[in-house]
């Protein structure tokens, strides 16, 4: 077994880490020490006032409300209606992978939400699989992966390049945007990774895994739970395919993997919830476990039984194929356990395999909890890392019932999200805490998007005289660039982040910021300022593609239009909430360096470094 | 991911070039040590997290007849063959052990270590409200709530208590003992995860790769003086300044912690101009994140400037905090990871010696949970009690401290096949803590959960 991706660089740079040698001091800096210290003594004091805390609480907005106001702040119009480019900007980054001009244009047109969601709906979606088996070509040799789908396996180091060159390609071409990123955000809740002994060599895999969230995004949740829970991909990552009876191994016990973390981070979670989202406390005031020990014990047994299609319970390495790695896990009876189990205070009579799961998954679907845990968590991915009670709440009620009787129907509770007073109108509302931070991905997916990047020929080599493939993308497949982040590639179960991670200073206040765990451990601005600016560094050592087309950035900066730049980058980037001190200070650098006779910089690489400046700023990082 | 980590190391490495930007002046005038901060000689605490639940009943086994048998009777198809076990002698220093026991066989360094003396097995420990016997727990008594869940169990781990009243980690806790104003560089956390360990202090704890990667390869990008991107570089802080006080605190939250981020690596230079390297570390194979072996090079690495750091930030005293992934293993032996912590610490410890710090430097092992006892027929599932390692020329070691539990699933140490701990972590916890230079009231206010059980310390440092 050989690991994928470590072959990938062409020009391996070898640093050590402390081989360094001192250059002049930066005097620039220093002043700015007693700032920071300044700044964490701050961060200590501040504190929201509990009455204020409350009054977020007391006047979130009633379900179907739209007549709540606060002083500074009212729906007199239609909030479904796009009432203007910036608005339907900030709409298109929580319903896709970031606008560009053509997407704000395209809603701003269409005049309505709804309609956008309702087209969205209907457009078939866009499966991982197809487009590699579309578009990968075998070269030197080596087969097409449509005619050698054992390829897969086979070459995986190799072809696992491939899988991230069709996220990047679908996530930020493909037509089904909405599905897209809410497939990325059902990636990161109902979580399958290439850390994973056995998943690192199947790319094939977590391929379909993906094509699953993305079929299923709109569709039934209970559909969704039943279809990842025989997913062999979710079978070998918590390790259920082929999970047997308990003695089938002398003394053994069946595997608690699944059936612990469906309920802890799939459905129900620890605690037993409010329907807005709070916990339920019992009278002493303390939460309340919604499952025990004993639960985790009986649900094993009801995910015993189940294999992939190898025709064996315990298929080995070489027994796998690409057929069983991308259809439905089946069963083999005589490893299931048949008889009666207690689930959550119900009664399953016990029978066979697929009628005892049918049972289980039904009592978490139908859990109170499911709602708005799930819904929650959707928002966080979506909106907003802290939406108040009442915004979960009203979404957590349609998940209930869409309106005709429906449990679980995600395009109603998707709706829900994004039509939400809240969602639309958040930054208003709630200013003091509305919004999410961008996780990586996005960041990279919008400058895509935003400047039309162009695909390359990319030509997958690994080895030497190895198996060779050609495609287009953007040949980003190679790079550590999103440092803890690519598509199913978390290093646990627990995702990138968890719906609780927070700064410590945030968490006295009661607030999380998810997102902010990945920015924790490595910086990212580095990296993507590498990737804007193109420098040559990092597009050479991961051989990036990804032409970005700023002829229409370039020509106002040569014409001096700083504002008309500047306009347009505030809308296609922060959705017109760039700062005015932000603005201001872009546009004297612009003008400083105008002034220069010599300034060794082009127009183009003005352009790349004012967009750098904004994404890599706090007003874009916060997505409100 | 491992092609993330090379390239983490290649950023690294560029991002030294202009980490030494700037003269470290100011900083030591404005750090305030209280009158109490520790003074010499140095001490620094290496915290190893295996992070999943290791198995350490597949690392430690019984070795004489009959509680081999009933180790293997109860595990099974995962049982360590008895005659592939390194036995070793310890000296059952509290009585409460009088079996003998093996090491499995691929643990060799750490075997080595404990025969001669400088590592010592802690037995069974882990979270607890008060002590608990088999019969307790079946009657009712209080345990820690979500025992088996990764995320909350850790958590307890991390906090030194599992009362649910603290949310500040120990590590963080001591340095606030230590240190009045905090100490940026008391916490140090090396590894690929942020943990609550380190958490809740004056400063949140320094990511060591973060102090390089950001500001510097900014620079190189032309953000920086050296590229001539001075103008740049002060635009894009003005970005960040201009946020410190937003009206949205999570814009203001983050505008801060990256402007620390992006200021603090200007205070090291020439920080690391006479460090050292180190042989015998290696990357593993397969590993799943940043290998632990990389991450414990990376700390002998600052230790061996050590003298600077103190010269410049009065830490006589650190918190160091690693990881290792994959102990997860629900379908599989955890072979291949006890190998590699037992070579990853073995080279570390043979670091420490090469630079006579090995009664300096107390390194000790925690984890999620321990395993059920029993098999699932592939692998194991989620426990509570489990042994855990500490390792150093300070540690009393060639020892077991606390007791071993019976492995048996009918033994008054179990609840079902998951062993009931026999030692709190606070106790385990307050033991280092103690050597590490609290005094018994400041262990009492680190660990507030200390009182509720018979020891205080066990004995397995000075």
């Amino acid at each position: 077994m050989h690991f994928p991706f470590r072959n990938k660089l062409k020009k391996p740079v070898h640093h050590s880490l402390f081989n360094t040698t001192n250059k002049p001091g930066n005097k620039r800096f220093i002043g700015l020490i007693a700032i920071v210290l300044l700044g964490i003594t701050t961060a200590n004091s501040i504190e929201i006032p509990s009455s204020t805390a409350a009054q977020h609480t007391a006047t979130a907005l009633k379900p179907g409300g739209g007549g709540a106001s606060q002083d500074h702040f009212s729906y007199s119009r239609d909030s479904h209606k796009v009432s203007d480019y910036a608005d339907a900007s900030a709409f298109l980054n929580r319903a896709t992978f970031g606008p560009s001009r053509e997407s704000i244009n395209e809603l701003f047109r269409k005049g309505s939400y709804e309609s956008w969601l309702q087209e969205q709906f209907s457009l078939p979606p866009s499966l991982h699989m197809q487009w590699a088996e579309d578009n990968i070509r075998g070269i030197n040799g080596t087969g097409d992966i449509v005619d050698h789908p054992e390829d897969w396996k086979r070459y995986s180091d190799t072809l696992s390049y491939a899988q991230r060159d069709i996220w990047w390609h679908l996530a930020t071409q493909a037509k089904d945007q909405l599905r897209q990123r809410v497939a990325l955000a059902w990636s990161e809740i109902l979580v399958t990774s290439v850390n994973n002994g056995v998943l690192l060599t199947q790319p094939d895999a977590r391929i379909s895994y993906y094509d699953l969230l993305v079929r299923d995004a709109f569709g039934n949740f209970e559909q969704l739970l039943h279809d990842v829970t025989y997913h062999p991909t979710m079978g070998k990552y918590l390790s259920y395919l082929g999970n047997a009876k308990a003695g089938t191994t002398p003394g053994s016990h069946p595997d608690e993997n699944y059936a612990r973390e469906v309920m802890q981070l799939f459905t129900i979670g620890l605690y037993e919830l409010n329907p807005d989202g709070s916990l339920a406390l019992d009278a002493q005031g303390n939460p309340v476990a919604t499952y025990s020990q004993e639960d985790v014990r009986e649900m094993a047994r009801v995910f015993t039984g189940l294999t992939d299609q190898n025709g064996f319970f315990f298929p080995g390495d070489g027994d796998t194929t690409h057929f069983a790695r991308t259809q439905p896990m089946i069963a083999m009876e005589e490893y299931h356990d048949r008889g009666p189990k207690h689930i959550l205070g119900q009664d399953i009579p016990g029978g066979d395999t697929g009628t005892d799961i049918t049972a289980a998954l039904h009592i978490l679907f139908e859990h109170p909890n499911t709602g708005p845990f799930i819904c929650k968590q959707l928002i966080q991915r979506l909106v907003t890392s802290n939406p108040s009670p009442g915004y979960v709440a009203r979404v957590s009620q349609v998940f209930n019932n869409n309106g005709k009787g429906v449990r679980g129907d995600m395009q109603a509770v998707i709706s829900a999200i994004l039509l939400d007073e809240e969602a639309l109108h958040g930054a208003e509302l709630y200013p003091r805490r509305f919004g999410k931070f961008r996780e990586p991905l996005l960041f990279i997916t919008h400058l895509f998007r935003a400047f039309h990047a162009q695909d390359a020929v990319t030509v997958l080599n690994i080895y030497e005289d190895g198996p060779a493939y050609t495609y287009a993308s953007y040949n980003f497949h190679g790079t550590g660039f999103t440092r803890q982040e690519a598509p199913l590639e978390a290093l646990t179960v627990f995702n990138y982040f968890t719906p609780f991670d927070a700064p410590y200073s945030l968490k006295q206040q009661g607030l999380v910021a998810p997102e902010l765990e990945v920015y924790g451990k490595q910086g990212i601005d580095d990296l993507l300022m590498g990737i804007i600016t193109k420098n040559s560094f990092v597009y050479q050592t991961y051989e990036l593609a990804a032409e970005l087309q700023l002829q229409r950035e370039t020509a106002w900066i040569a014409r001096r239009e700083y504002d008309r730049l500047l306009d347009e980058l505030d809308l296609l980037l922060t959705a017109g909430q760039l700062s005015a001190r932000s603005r201001q200070a872009i546009k004297a650098y612009l003008v400083q360096q105008e002034s220069k006779t010599d300034k060794g910089i082009s127009n183009e690489q003005l352009a790349r470094y004012v967009i750098g400046l904004i994404m890599t700023s706090p007003d874009y990082a916060l997505q409100r | 991911m491992s092609n993330t980590n090379y390239s983490r190391r290649q950023f690294l490495g560029i991002s030294l070039a202009a980490a030494t930007l700037s003269p470290l002046t100011g900083l030591a005038r404005q750090l305030q040590t209280k009158d109490s901060a520790p003074g010499t000689p140095y001490k620094a605490l290496v915290v190893v997290l295996l992070e999943g639940g290791a198995d350490v009943f597949n690392m430690i086994a019984p070795t004489e007849a009959d509680r081999y048998a009933d180790y293997r009777a109860t595990r099974e198809n995962i049982a360590l063959p008895r005659n592939s076990l390194l036995p070793f002698s310890h000296l059952n220093g509290n009585g409460l052990n009088p079996d003998s026991y093996g090491m499995r066989d691929n643990m060799g360094a750490m075997h080595s270590l404990f025969e001669e003396g400088k590592l010592a097995i802690i037995a069974n420990t882990g979270t607890l409200l008060q002590p608990v016997t088999r019969s307790d727990v079946e009657n009712g008594a209080p345990v820690p709530f979500e025992l088996f869940a990764h995320n909350t169990q850790r958590s307890q781990w991390m906090l030194g208590s599992a009362t649910g009243a603290e949310h500040q980690g120990w590590g963080a806790r001591i340095g606030n003992h230590f240190y009045t104003e905090g100490n940026p560089w008391f916490n140090v956390n090396v590894s690929d995860s942020n943990n609550l360990l380190q958490t809740g202090g004056a400063f949140e704890a320094i990511h060591f790769d973060d102090a390089y990667v950001s500001p510097d390869t900014m620079t190189a990008y032309g953000f920086g003086p050296e590229s001539g991107g001075s103008e740049l570089g002060q635009v894009y802080q003005t970005l960040y300044k201009q946020q410190l006080e937003s009206r949205n605190l999570l814009m203001a939250a983050f505008a801060r912690k990256r402007m620390d981020e992006l200021l603090r690596p200007n205070r090291l230079e020439g920080l690391f101009d006479n460090v050292l390297n180190f042989d015998g570390f290696n990357d593993g194979v397969h590993e799943t994140g940043k290998p632990l072996g990389r991450q414990l090079e990376l700390v002998a690495q600052i230790l061996s400037v050590r003298q600077e750091f103190q010269n410049r930030f009065q830490t006589n005293r650190q918190i160091f905090f690693v990881n290792q992934h994959g102990w997860d293993t629900h379908d599989s032996d955890n072979a291949h990871q006890v190998g590699y912590l037992s070579d990853s610490l073995g080279a570390f410890q043979h670091a420490l010696a090469d630079m006579g710090i090995e009664n300096q430097v107390t390194t000790l092992t925690l984890s999620d949970f321990g395993r059920s006892l029993t098999s699932n027929s592939a692998g194991t599932d989620h426990g509570w009690g489990s042994h855990a390692f500490v390792m150093g020329g300070a540690v009393n070691g060639g020892d077991i401290y606390g007791r071993m539990p019976q492995m048996r699933n009918d033994s008054p140490d179990a609840w079902s096949d998951r062993m009931i701990p026999t030692t709190a972590v606070e106790t385990y916890l307050a033991t280092a803590a103690k050597w590490f230079g609290l005094s018994d009231a400041e262990l009492g206010s680190v660990f507030p959960n200390l009182s509720a059980f018979p020891e205080r310390t066990l004995g397995f440092m000075a």
